[in-house]
Parts: structure tokens; sequence; C-alpha cells
């Protein structure tokens, strides 16, 4: 490392080469501070080792409520289970709610985290490596969240089974593969499955990393962890294919899940479900979504964990410029919607459209036409996108956007549909709050948990992004 | 040319909104069915997956095995402790094959014939008699619904002495002794009954009447005809109730007669109305119907012209007619009248053209407003057409001058002993609470009724009665229809037929038991009438197998026309009226413990379980109330209070606020256990509370005669508001006008002609003949498909309870109504529009369209609904994993998802259980299968009789089985000369949604009216 | 008696890269480097052959993807062709989504298995030998000690000519 150059001013100022070229700022250094590769084991590995002493109050206050939260949810379940579907505030008109409405929310979320690992990795956008590892980690928990939802709302979950292709004693009986439901299933496992297996794979040297600074029992832990990685130079020419493989694939698949997803809906025939903008739409949407958790999560870790010089003000920026690039991605198919509504001549959606937003329930819209489409557009000032708090607020805004897009399509879709004498309106129960509670719930339990036992960042990676960052240091040496 | 620009809407809360979008609007609410929780698994099941019957030995063992368990489930109640087999095999019984018994409905006085369909035994669904010609197959939802009483939980289990369990011979030595002491004492022995239409009980309360000189039997009736009947008397000097020929009359102006609802024998009159509107194509006769009501009925959803009035104008409306048609102008009193002039010189002149044909009807109670529509009918010739006086109907025999009487003897303590046959008398009549107190005086009260109500509780004796479908009798509810009722079902309690015990009551007691009582009786009165030269036994067997005897006409009479005397009606008061009208299920109240008529919605304002006061839309926005305010009716004349909320009804009289009566009755606190059990669960009622509030006490007395009216009416509201129990406008949710689709129509889901463009040759509009992207399935064998007919549909909802009662779907209870949950697999849409005339209102039997590309079916992952080789969309509940997606799926909203284990009615009541119908389990989707296992049934006939039995017409559904109107045609779309196929291809068949592309197999003919100005 | 190899321990990459480059020319073999993250260029320093797993994945994706229709065919129109929503029985447009989640998923799956296979990797594995800082801050180089005679020396000599920190004689717990 170059320990000769000056201490960074701030990342706002203009970097200038020790030749006195400037320098693309694309190429600088995306970890500030200068550190040493032992430095950033220390200050990655040692908070889950348990070296930077017990965690804050912030964490176990953190822990509390999330666990509360996630205990209220799962006896809802529970109770739901045992009692039927009726305790939600379904209807015969209304045949998915909150439950859907979460689940999409949920899986929306779970796009930052492979996006972020897998394309930005292809796109060889530097970047990334600070927060793919917690993005994925939010993927994860995003995922699982979302994939209790549709299991637990169905009305005999007991044989969810019943879904997947196996030889049974019921003589010729299959299921149905034209159902998008049977896609979902297959998307959506596929992508945790494949998620977790890519998230795992960059832990196996950070594994290996804190194996080789442990003792007694820990290490034996993360020795199983680690797999017995050793980082060989012939392991690492496979594992660096097998990981660009999987970035390969997960890219595609990234844009699949959420595709399938919208499939539910676009496939049926419900006006306001029923079109051909749903895959893109939704992908945007779920991108938007899961980059505004991102920063929602980074921006507390990086307050509480003391990460500033690992997630700079640049990263954050990057992170709000993809917001505002997919907020207007999400803008674009909002107003599509409305054109082809239009320009399709079809009553029912021309007459759902109409009632989506003039109808008595126009606010679901306003919330999120606004919160979607509106407040992002201040990300065009830099100043705005340097001021975290406002960031913050922004993400939180975003977020609670998505959650109404989906209700407004879901439920105001199905609400006022083809048959007036029909139509019903959805009244949530408290079953239906404390489910939902209970998703945010598990999620932040599981992140909490995540940050206290696992690298927060990818260890061996951004040792990489530390000593290849610098166009100063080793431009063209290796 | 049809009509799709018109606007429709379903609430008077809608339709504000449309007419001003500043107008939010208002929350509002549901409605519900009952279930009968079981545990048998499925006969359905098993034949929907097989999709053809093969009937081999484990096929049969599971059918056979499946209908024995059915049964000892059934008959343990909870569980099968003791299971076992016939030793002999009775001659009639087949395992697994139902039997029909003719007989004749108990469910009201109208005495239709009916079909009880057994299985082992017991009677598990109530349709009419094809042969009766009464009702000719058709069944109303309460006569229906009246199957449940046999199994009612809260029957007394025998006789009762002073509350005290006795045996029948303690009972008798005790009411035998008190009667004659009363005899003795020379106090009055008084027999109180509703409209009884059974011969052979009237003879045996002749002989009761015998033993005890001076004792008489007072009739009455709830919803009160003996105004007809006194004006009758006046005019023609016979106190007899005409036979209405609604089939006969090219016009028809009714005056508040609800005829296809409530009123008389609805059932009978609404397929005689129909039979005078049948179109076939261009052709068949179309009579005109002129109505005026006060609040809006079905009868006057399906009138061609239509006016309101407030009630205490309905008489000055109908002298207003008379004047019009040459009576004397004094009649109106040089009042003004309440019908427009427009509608008025309509309706004269289409009368008077009609002449003989025309046919006047009027509900009112009052004697004056009868004795002008007898004038009215007399000056138009319509006696001896559409009156008929030769074979009167019985239906009616209520007596207010002889109730009032007896009121009077009791109040001075001269009766000794009343016996009450049936009803609910002190709930029932405006004179109740003075009839209770006179009762508490008398000192031996006999009580017949077979489960518990006010009157009967009063009783210190109890005698309970069989209920109808155990007993062996009879009825007459015309002069010389002679209907047969023999019996469903052993006696399921220690219960005795009336006559018996009348008899014993007058030491006279029958040693033949009832069989043999009746047959003595049809031996000696009505096989002289009828016999024609067979042999007696000859003559009953085919009696019994017809369900009916005719003896001709008993009484002739000449009617000569005695000008009546009519009084100038008083001007009416100023200010609101209070109107108490029976609703379509419970008409009464007498069976206001049934739960399936309960939640059955009602055809005008979709509600279920609720009472509301109905208040047009404007009236209440000038008053400030809202859908389901809470509001405090007060009357003129009575301090009486009534605390409802208000329902908006398009089409009721805007001074006119109606409450519909039969509520608040004894046993409904029954229902505090209807519904699924959980954390936010509300019961319908309240622990020991009753359903409602029994406005009867509030009927206006006119010397003896109750007016369902009051005047001086106010509403206050009291802050509070609640969700209704409604089917159809569950919520606010509006399409405002406005937001018509950008140059485009909105979606013609009900369609209507006028008849004059109809004759022309307009058609329906289609909308059907849109390309696909995937090759046509061939169905190779039949097609089932049904045709409804909305100019016949009237909305009464008999379908709705046949459909529940053959499918063995569950009642949800009140809440579950409001959250939408009902499980109905049938329901009836309602939507209103504004015309040119008035109201209109359409109403649209919906159910599973059995589309030919089902959206229902490529969304379900498990591949639980499919299409069969015969077009039926089916649902296969095992394999049912409860996502709901094919719901969201339906364009129709026509299936049903069970969100809760329902449960079960307490007690017997599951009994009635069809067990050729899964019963379903919580988690899983149902919906309308054309009733498959009819279909099956069908099916496995032919197979074993060799004979094709599914000839066109040979397999109904229920629904079209029960409808009054035939508005349902059910066969094979294959089968070009099938009723369906040529149906389908009528000018006015139209396919609702069919330009979604998913082939609908239902196909609904235009509504029709008639606005020409002369008959057609 | 066990192998003894030489180690070389360097701060930096390209140092690392450097010494290989030199010891190779030299005429060494170099057994493995050691490295905390992957040194981009050392592969082909060490003249080791590209990765064949990119075949490993392909086959893989293609059996997952059409062993799917395979099966989305023999169900839907073999063993079970019933009538639903009048669709075609090979609905091969709505057979897609299927088709590419089994593929990419057997792909993924398939190929880290065979990452591990390869590189022998499983939980409990012991490591072979004990590098001290490799996967921390430190970049290790590791040659035969015996290669040829008095090698050792020799290379130890070499690696101390172009930078390493520190050279040791091991002796590890199996063949590197």
């Amino acid at each position: 490392m170059q320990s000769s150059a000056a201490s960074v001013a701030g990342a706002a100022s203009r970097p200038v080469a020790a030749h006195g070229h400037e320098v693309d700022p694309s190429d600088l250094p995306w970890v500030e501070g200068h550190k040493t590769l032992g430095q950033v084991t220390r200050e990655i590995a040692d908070y889950p080792m348990g070296r930077a002493g017990m965690p804050g109050a912030w964490w176990w206050i953190g822990l509390a409520i999330s666990a509360t939260a996630l205990g209220i949810g799962g006896v809802c379940i529970l109770y739901l289970m045992f009692v039927g579907i009726g305790t939600l505030g379904l209807s015969k008109t209304i045949g998915w709610g909150f439950c859907i409405t979460n689940f999409v929310f949920w899986v929306g979320i779970g796009h930052a985290g492979t996006l972020i690992s897998a394309i930005l990795y292809l796109l060889r956008q530097r970047w990334r490596t600070s927060v793919n590892r917690s993005a994925e980690a939010m993927t994860l928990i995003a995922v699982m969240c979302a994939g209790l939802f549709p299991l637990m709302h169905m009305g005999r979950p007991w044989f969810f089974f019943f879904l997947a292709p196996y030889p049974n004693t019921r003589g010729s009986l299959w299921m149905n593969f034209r159902s998008p439901l049977v896609w979902d299933m297959l998307a959506i496992s596929t992508y945790f499955t494949v998620s977790l297996v890519f998230w795992y794979l960059g832990l196996i040297p950070d594994w290996a990393t804190m194996r080789d600074r442990a003792h007694g029992l820990r290490k034996r832990i993360y020795g199983l962890l680690s797999f017995g990685w050793t980082g060989s130079a012939r392991h690492w020419k496979h594992y660096e294919l097998v990981y660009l493989i999987l970035a390969g694939i997960a890219t595609p698949l990234v844009l699949s899940v959420h595709s399938v997803v919208s499939g539910d809906f676009a496939t049926s025939l419900v006006p306001g479900w029923h079109a051909t903008i749903f895959p893109p739409y939704f992908v945007a949407g779920a991108i938007f979504s899961g980059f505004a958790m991102v920063l929602t999560l980074m921006l507390v870790a990086r307050k509480t964990m003391h990460f500033e010089e690992y997630i700079t003000l640049r990263h954050i920026d990057m992170m709000t410029k993809v917001m505002l690039f997919t907020s207007m991605a999400v803008g674009l198919a909002y107003l599509s919607e409305f054109y082809i509504a239009w320009y399709s001549g079809d009553r029912y959606e021309q007459q759902h459209f109409l009632n989506r937003f003039l109808g008595p329930y126009g606010w679901w819209a306003f919330i999120m036409y606004g919160c979607n489409m509106g407040i992002p557009q201040v990300l065009w000032f830099k100043a705005v996108r340097r001021n975290l708090l406002v960031v913050f607020l922004i993400s939180l805004t975003s977020n609670l956007g998505m959650w109404f897009e989906r209700w407004v399509i879901f439920v105001s879709s199905l609400q006022a549909d083809f048959l007036p004498s029909s139509w019903q309106f959805y009244h949530p129960t408290l079953i239906d709050y404390g489910v939902m509670l209970g998703s945010f719930g598990l999620f932040f339990t599981m992140f909490l948990l995540f940050a206290r036992f696992v690298p927060m960042i990818a260890i061996a990676e951004i040792k990489h992004e530390v000593a290849h960052g610098d166009p100063n240091a080793h431009h063209g040496e290796a | 040319m049809p009509d799709s620009e018109k606007q429709y809407y379903k609430s008077a809360a809608e339709r504000a909104s449309q007419l001003d979008p500043s107008v939010p609007a208002p929350a509002d609410i549901p409605e519900a069915g009952l279930l009968e929780k079981g545990v048998l698994s499925g006969v359905a099941g098993l034949i929907e997956q097989a999709g053809e019957l093969k009937m081999d030995r484990a096929a049969f063992l599971k059918l056979t095995g499946f209908s024995f368990a059915a049964a000892a489930l059934a008959g343990c109640g909870s569980a099968a402790e003791k299971a076992l087999p016939y030793l002999v095999q009775p001659d009639d019984t087949l395992p697994g094959v139902a039997n029909y018994y003719a007989s004749v409905c108990g469910g009201c006085s109208a005495g239709c014939g009916t079909l009880a369909k057994d299985r082992d035994a017991r009677p598990i669904k109530l349709e009419g008699n094809p042969r009766h010609p009464l009702n000719r197959g058709a069944l109303c939802a309460m006569g229906q619904a009246s199957l449940l009483g046999v199994y009612d939980t809260r029957r007394l289990k025998g006789p009762q002495v002073r509350g005290k369990d006795a045996t029948w011979a303690e009972l008798d030595e005790a009411v035998r002794g008190g009667l004659r002491e009363q005899a003795a004492k020379g106090k009055k022995v008084r027999l109180l009954s509703r409209t009884l239409i059974s011969p052979s009980l009237k003879a045996d309360i002749a002989a009761f009447l015998k033993a005890f000189p001076g004792s008489r039997h007072v009739v009455y009736d709830p919803l009160s005809a003996s105004a007809i009947l006194d004006a009758h008397q006046a005019t023609h000097g016979r106190r007899v109730l005409p036979h209405y020929r609604f089939d006969k009359a090219d016009v028809i102006a009714a005056f508040e007669a609800d005829f296809l609802g409530t009123w008389i024998s609805p059932v009978e009159f609404a397929g005689a109305y129909s039979e005078g509107r049948r179109l076939r194509g261009h052709e068949g006769r179309f009579s005109k119907h002129f109505h005026v009501e006060s609040g809006l009925t079905i009868t006057g959803s399906k009138a061609d012209e239509r006016a309101t009035v407030r009630p205490s104008e309905l008489t000055l409306a109908l002298a207003q007619l008379a004047v019009r048609l040459g009576a004397p102008a004094a009649w109106t009193g040089g009042a003004a009248g309440p019908l427009p002039q427009a509608r008025l010189e309509s309706m004269a002149s289409s009368l008077k053209s009609a002449g003989a044909k025309a046919l006047v009807v009027c509900g009112s109670t009052e004697t004056r407003a009868q004795l002008i529509a007898n004038w009215i009918n007399h000056r138009l010739g319509a006696y001896g057409t559409t009156l008929d006086l030769e074979r009167p109907s019985l239906q009616r025999q209520g007596d207010d001058g002889a109730l009032a009487e007896l009121v009077a003897e009791l109040g001075r303590g001269e009766v000794g002993a009343l016996i009450v046959l049936d009803g609910d008398v002190v709930s029932e009549v405006a004179q109740g609470p003075a009839l209770a107190e006179g009762m508490a005086k008398v000192p031996v009260t006999v009580g017949l009724a077979d489960g518990d109500n006010d009157t009967a509780q009063m009783c210190s004796f109890r005698a309970p009665q069989t209920h109808w479908l155990e007993a062996w009798t009879d009825a007459e509810p015309l002069s010389g229809l002679v209907g047969l009722n023999q019996p469903a079902i052993r006696p399921r309690t220690d219960a005795r037929q009336a006559g018996l015990s009348l008899l014993a009551f007058a030491g006279k007691p029958s040693a033949s038991k009832p069989l043999d009582h009746l047959k003595e009786f049809w031996k000696r009165e009505i096989f002289p009438r009828a016999g024609k030269g067979r042999a007696f036994d000859a003559f009953w067997d085919d009696t019994l197998l017809a369900g009916f005897a005719d003896t001709g006409a008993v009484e002739a009479g000449g009617h000569s026309f005695r000008e009546p005397r009519i009084e100038a009606a008083a001007a009416p008061a100023a200010g609101y009226e209070v109107l108490f009208y029976p609703k379509v299920a419970l008409q009464d109240g007498r069976h206001a413990v049934n739960p399936w008529l309960q939640e059955l919605p009602d055809p005008v304002t979709k509600l279920s379980w609720d009472q509301a006061i109905l208040v047009h839309p404007d009236t209440a926005k000038g008053l400030g109330l809202a859908q389901g305010d809470m509001v405090k009716l007060t009357m003129g004349g009575t301090d009486a209070v009534l605390t409802l909320p208000v329902y908006l009804q398009p089409g009721q009289d805007p001074r006119t606020f109606s409450v519909p009566m039969g509520y608040g009755r004894a046993g409904t606190d029954r229902f505090h256990s209807v519904g699924p059990k959980w954390l936010l669960a509300v019961p319908v009622v309240g622990e020991g509370e009753r359903l409602g509030v029994n406005v009867a006490p509030l009927f206006r007395l006119e010397g003896a005669q109750p007016l369902t009216s009051r005047v001086g009416a106010a509403l206050a509201g009291t802050g509070e508001n609640i969700m209704l129990a409604c089917t159809q406008i569950h919520q606010s949710l509006y399409v405002p006008s406005y937001m018509t689709p950008v140059g485009g129509r909105r979606v013609p889901i009900v369609q209507e002609l006028s008849l004059e463009e109809f004759r022309k040759g307009a058609s329906a509009e289609r909308d059907d003949d849109i390309p696909s992207l995937y090759a046509d399935r061939k169905f190779p064998g039949k097609r089932w498909g049904m045709a409804i007919d909305l100019t016949a549909c009237n909305g009464c909802s008999a379908c709705i309870t046949a459909c529940q009662v053959e499918n063995n779907i569950p009642v949800v209870g009140r809440e579950e109504v409001r959250r939408a949950h009902e499980m109905l697999w049938l329901r009836i849409d309602r939507y209103y529009h504004d015309g040119a005339d008035g109201l209109e209102t359409v109403s649209q039997p919906m159910l599973c369209q059995q589309c030919g590309d089902a959206p229902c079916e490529t969304v379900c992952p498990v591949d639980a609904t499919t299409t069969s080789e015969e077009g039926l969309n089916m649902q296969a509940y095992n394999r049912c994993v409860g996502t709901r997606y094919c719901a969201n799926n339906c364009p129709y909203k026509v299936r049903r998802f069970n969100w809760f284990d329902w449960p079960a009615v307490p007690g017997s009541e599951t009994l009635t259980l069809n067990p050729d119908v899964t019963v379903r389990k919580r988690g899983v989707m149902e919906k309308c299968s054309f009733c498959v296992q009819r279909i099956m049934e069908g099916r496995a006939e032919s197979a074993r009789s060799g004979e094709d039995k599914m000839k066109d017409g040979d397999i109904k559904t229920a629904c079209q089985q029960t409808c009054p109107a035939e508005a349902i045609t059910f066969g094979d779309l294959h089968d070009p000369e099938s009723r369906v196929a040529k149906l389908a291809a009528d000018p006015r068949a139209f396919r609702v949604l069919a330009d979604l592309g998913v082939k609908p197999a239902i196909s609904y003919l235009a509504q029709v009216r008639n606005t020409s100005s002369v008959p057609a | 008696m066990s192998r003894r190899y030489v180690v070389g321990y360097f701060e930096e990459d390209g140092r690392l890269i450097r010494a290989v480059k030199e010891l190779r020319d030299q005429g060494w073999a170099v057994a493995d480097c050691f490295t905390p993250y992957p040194v981009p260029g050392l592969d082909e320093a060490m003249g080791l052959e590209h990765s064949y797993l990119g075949w490993v994945a392909f086959v893989a994706a293609m059996v997952g993807a059409f062993g799917m229709l395979a099966l989305e065919l023999f169900v839907a129109v073999y063993a079970w062709p019933v009538n639903i929503g009048g669709r075609p029985n090979a609905s091969i447009p709505a057979f897609i989504p299927p088709f590419f989640e089994a593929g990419v998923l057997n792909c993924a799956l398939t190929t880290v298995g065979a990452l591990l296979a390869v590189c022998k990797l499983y939980p409990g594995r012991e490591v072979p030998a004990d590098l001290p800082r490799t996967t921390d801050d430190r970049f290790a180089v590791v040659l035969d000690a015996d290669q040829a005679p008095g090698a050792a020396d020799r290379i130890t000599a070499a690696l101390k000519r172009v930078g390493a920190l520190e050279v040791t004689e091991q002796t590890p717990r199996e063949a590197l």
C-alpha cells in the first residue's frame, strides 16, 4: 500500500494523481482510509468474531423489538393455520390481499442483493464490493419472508406438496405446469437456492480468514463453515470462474424472478393485472424497492458499525442514482399502463384505471405515484444525494410507495373487476396486520443476527479492492 | 335495440355517487348461508374425477359404503357408535337411491304440491310436484326451507302439562276435564288457528266443536286477506277469495299486491304470470303489468309501468282508477289522487281495452279498497275469466272480525278454554299484547305447536302436533283440488296429529292410526266426489302417487253483483308514513327460526339477517341519513319507538318508510351459535336475544281491520352507523358515470328490450364472436348448457334455497355475510336503472357459467379444476389446496371459498345433508357444478335401465326444477333440438362477458318490458 | 517421510507475481500459491490452465432445462392429458418459465458441486498446511524443496532475492 499518499480530505474533493493528471473518478479507490490488508481483516472480522466487544445497546434493542414482532407474527400465523383463512380480511371477491402484497413486496426487496452481486459484478462496477455481502444476505432473508406468505396463505398449507411434480400413489395425477403459481414456486425456490449458494460461495474465503485468526471452538466452527479453504491459487482459479458463472446465470435469474411473479398477475384476465408490461415493470419496481431497502439498512449499519470508510458517500451516491433511474423506469411503466388502457380500447381496463385514480380509494394510488415517481426526483440534486438523512427518508418513502404499488395493483384491481354486483372492499383484520408485522420482525431479526455473526463485508473481495483500487498503487503492475 | 347505454346501479349510495361525484359513497355491506358440518366424503368428487361412472366392484363398495356411513353418522349425530345393516331389506328402500313422496307443502297456507326426496327414510329435500296443477313442480324458498322444521332441535319431545313432561293419556285426561269443567261453567271454548286448508282436519274440528256447544273456531291470517273475503261478501254475497288467474290476464293492475313474492299463493301466481308473458322467438303473448305500491317489491320490479303512493293514498289511487272507469266521482271525494294523470290514463285505457282479460288485484287489508277493486273487476267483466269464483281459493280464510271478537271475549274473561292449533298468534297480529293479556286469564289453554313460540309458551297444556312431513293429512287450496299429504318420515318426536288431539280432547278419541283416520275421511268425503267409478283402494293409490285429487267445483253459487257503497276516502294526512311489509323469505315470520331463510338475501334489498328501515335515497339525503345509520322511528298513534338501521332503497315511495315484519320471534336466539367461532367473531344475536324487532303489534287497527301502515312517521338519527349484511353492495365502491370508458360503452351485463322494438325484430346485442389463439376443444358427446330468461325471472330466490339444500351449502351468519364470505353458489344480481318511466329493476341469476375456455382452470397449480368431456367445469375438492387464484381469475366471481370449517347448526339439522354431494372442508374452493350429481344419476339410471334417461328435459338442475317462473332451462347444447340450444339461438339471447373469450355455457335472454300502450 | 516444501511469504501480490515469474524462469516448479484474495495474473504467471468448469455449467444447464421440458411434456401430454381451460395439451409457451428455472437451478448446484469436488472442499476438511496469515494479509508461494538436489537452499536464496519477507521450510500434513 502507498502509505505516503496524503490523507483523503473527503470524497467530494477532486482527486489528483501524484503525477499531476486528473484521474477518472471511477478509478478512485472505493475504500477510504488507505487501509492495509490486515486492517481490513480486523475491522470487518472482529465484529462477527466477538473481538469488538459485546454488541451495543442498539443491537439488543433492535433484536428485542424485531423478535417481539416476529413472535406476534408467529402466533398470528399459527392461529391463521388452525382456524382458517377467514381470519384474514379476504372475501369472495378479493382472494388475495395483504399476504400477496407482502409476498411481492418482499420478493421485490430481495432483488437488490443478487442484482448488486451478479449484475454489477458482470458490469465490473467495483463499488458493489462494499455492499454485496449485506445486500445478498438481505435478499435471502427477504425471500424467506416472501416465501412465508404464499404458503400460509393457502387454504390447506399442509398439502403444499401437491404443487410439486412427484410420482404419487393416486395414479396418474400431476400438477399443472401452465399455472403461474407453479412457475412462481419454481422461480422463487430457484432464486433462493442460487442466491444462497452464491452468497455462501463468497463467504467461504472469509470463514477461512476468521478460522485462521480464531482459537478453540470458534476455530472448529469456522473450520467447518470454511470447507477447508486455504486460498490456494489453484482453487482461486476454479473459484473465480464458478463465481463468474453464477453471476452470469443469476443475472437472468434475477430478471426472471420478478417477471415470473408478475406472471401471476399478467397472465390472468383481471383488468389492471392483464398487462404485458408487467415483467419489466415489476423488475424495475423490484430493483427500486430493493435498493431502497439496501440503503435503509446500509445507512444504519454504516453508522452503527462504523463502516464509513467502506461504505462511503460515493457508494451511497451510486445507489441513489440507481434508485433515481429505476424510479423513472417505474414511472414510465405507470404512464404506459394508462396509455395502453386508453389506446387498447379495452373497456374493462379503462374502467379499472379510471377507478384507480378517481375511485373512492384514489389515495392509495396517490401514495404509490407520489412515493415512487415523485419524491425520488429530488435525487437529481447532488446535495440531496449527499445528505444522508434525506436519502434515508427517501429510502423509507420508496419502500412505503412500493408496498402501496403492490396493494394498488392487486387489491384495487380485484375489488372492482367485471360484474359490479360483486364489487367489494378489503377490510384487513388484526391477523392481517399481525402477519405483516411478523414478516418485518423476521426480516430484522435475521438481519441483526447476520450483522452479528457473519462478516458484513466480503473480506476477500474488499481486499482486492483495497489492493487494486488505487490507480496510483499498482496500475499496470499485475 | 338493446339499451347498453343504460346506467345501471346497484344501490342508492351508488346512484347518489353516480349523479354527484362529490357524494362520498357510504359504507354498507353483506349477507350469508348456514352449513351443516359434515364428515361425508365424496361421491360427487369420485364421480367428478372418474368423468364417467364405471361401476366396478370397488366403486360399488365405495358408493354403498359411503351412503351407509353417511346414514350411520348422521343418525348418531356425532359419531357412529354402532352400525347395523338391514336385517331385512325394506321393499322400497335402496341404499343410495332416493324415494320421492308426493305430499303437500305445509310451509304456508298456499298448499303447493310437493315431492319430498327421501334418502334412507329421511327427507333431505323438498321439490314441487310437477303434476300438481297449482305449482307445477315449483316451490318457493320458504316451502323448501320448511324442511328444516322436521329436524328442528327445538321441537317439543312430547306432551307437557303445565311445563312438565306428561303422557298423552295424562294430557288428554287433564284437557278433557278442563274443557268439560269450563263448558259446564258456561265459559266459552274457543279454537284459534291460522288458515287451515285440510278438509280432514276441518272435519275433526267440526266434530270437536259439536262436542262443546257454543264453541267456535276463530281463523286469522298474519298476512290478512280478510278484507278481500269481506268485500266479496258485500258485492257477491259470498265470503270467498277468488282464484286469481294471472295466466288469463292480458292487462294486470296490481295495487300493493306482491303476488310474485308474498301475496296469497306466489308460486302459483308467478307461474301463471310467466305463462302470460312467455316469448318464443319474436312471438308469444305478453301481458301488460301496471303496479302501484309504496315500497319496491319483486312484483313491482317486473312491472311494465310502476307508480308509488303512500299507504294511506292506496285506496284513493284505486278510487281514482274506478272513477276514471266510470264510478261515481264522489268515491274520490274530489281529491286529486296520487296517480299521475299519464299513468292513470295508460292504465285505464289498457284495462278497458283488455276488458274481461284484465285483472285488478289489491293487497290492501282495507275492505273499502277491496270493494273498489271488486267494482273495477266487475266493471271490466273480469269475473269469470281472470277471477274465478266457481272454484275459489281457500288459501286465506282468516276473519279479522272474528279475531277482534275473540280478543274482546278474552278481555272480558268470558273464555274458559282456548286451544291454539298452530301459529304464534300473540306475535303475529296487531292485538298480540291484548291477546296475551287475555290468555293469561283463560283457565285452560292448550297449545298444539310443535316448537317453542311465545303463544305456545303461555299454554298450560302442550300437545305437540306432528310436522307436516310426518303427518297423514290433506289440503284443499282451491275448492275441489285436494292434495294428499303423506308423510316422508316417521314422527321424530312423541307428537300427535292435530285432528286426533282435538278428537281426544272432545272425548271422542279416534281408534285409528293417522293413516286410517285419513282414509276413513277420504272414503267418506272425497272419494264419492272424485272416485270416478274406481275402487277406493285404486283411487287412493293413484292419489298417493299423484299427490292430489280433483273433485271438481264444490260450491255452485251465482254471482250477482251488488254495487258497493263507497264512502269518499279521507284525504291522506301529510308527512311521512311507515309501511310494515312481508319480506319474500320471512313473510309473516312463521319460519323466522330457519337459518336458510334468514340468510337468504332478500331479492329486493339483498339484505340477509338484517332488519332495516327502507328509505328513499332522496328522502334520506334530506333527512341527513346514510346507509346503515341507526335511527329511531316514531309514528303516530303509538308510543313505540323502533331502533333500526337505515337502508337506502331506490324505488321506495319518497314519503314512505318500509319496515319488514317477521322479526323478533321466539327462538331466534338460537342464531347466537351460527357462524364460525374465532377471535373477532360477532354473533348474529347476543345470548338470549332475538333477531330484530317484531312489528306486528304496531299494525294499526281500524275497527277490526289491521292496517300494516301508520302515518305521522319520523326518523331521528342516533349517531351510530352499522354495517349491514348485504350481499350485493358490500361496500360503497362505485364507478361513477363520468368514468364511462373513453369512447367506449359500459359493458351490457344485463340487456333490456322494449316489446315494441322486439316485435319489430330487435335482438339482444351479442359480443362473443371473438377470435381465439387456440383450436376449439371438441366435446365429443354432450355439452351441458343453460339458458336463463331474464324476462321470466322475478328474483324470488327459490333457486338459491334449492341450490343450498341440494348442494349442502353452509349458512355463515351475519358477520360473515358482512365480510363477503357468503357461500351461495347461485346468487341473484340485481341492477337498477332510472328509466324514463321511473325505476327499472333487473334480476340476474348468476352462477358458474361453465366456461368452455375457463380462466379459472389454467391458473390452478394443482389441476383441481378442469373441464369434463361434457363441458362441465369441475372442481375436485380433495385436490384443492386453496390458493384462491381461480376465484380471482373468475370474471363472474361465482367461486366460493371455505374460509372456515363452518360450524354445524346444533343438532339434527345436519340430517338434511345430501349424501350425493361432498361436504366441503375448510380451505377448499367450491362452486356450482350444474348439479353434476343429478347428471350422474341420470347417467347411472340410463346404464341401469338401458333406456336413455338423459333426453332433453330429463335432467333438471335444482335451481331449474324449483323455478316458479320457469326462467331456467338446462340441457345439451349439442342437441340442436334441445330447448336450451334453441333458447341459446333466440333473438333475445346473449352471454355475459362473452367478449372475454371464455365461452360461457349459459345464455341469458334479455328482459323485455311491455311499454306499448295497448296490450300485445 | 513426507515431503518438505519451501514457503516464501510476501506482503504484496505484485511481488508475489514477480517472484513466481522469476522462480519459473529459473526452472523451478512452483507447487502452489496462497493468497487472501484471487490475485489477477497469478494463474498466468504460474502457468495454470483455464478452468474447465464452464463446460460443466453448460451441460448442467442444458440437462436441467430439457429435463424439465421433458417432464412437462410427459405430464401434460402423456401421463395426465386433461382439458385445462381449453388449452392445448402441449402448451409450450407456458412451459418456458419452468424450463428456464430448472436450467438455472441445475447449473448452479452442479457447478458449485463440481467446484467443491474439484478442489476437494467439504465441511470438516483439514487444512493441509499451516501457512500463517495467508488468509489475512500475506501472500505465500510454495515450492517442492526436493525437486532437485539442494533445491531448498537455492530456492530460499531466490525468494529472498525477489523480496520475500520470510522464507520457511515446512512439512505439510498432506501433499499439496
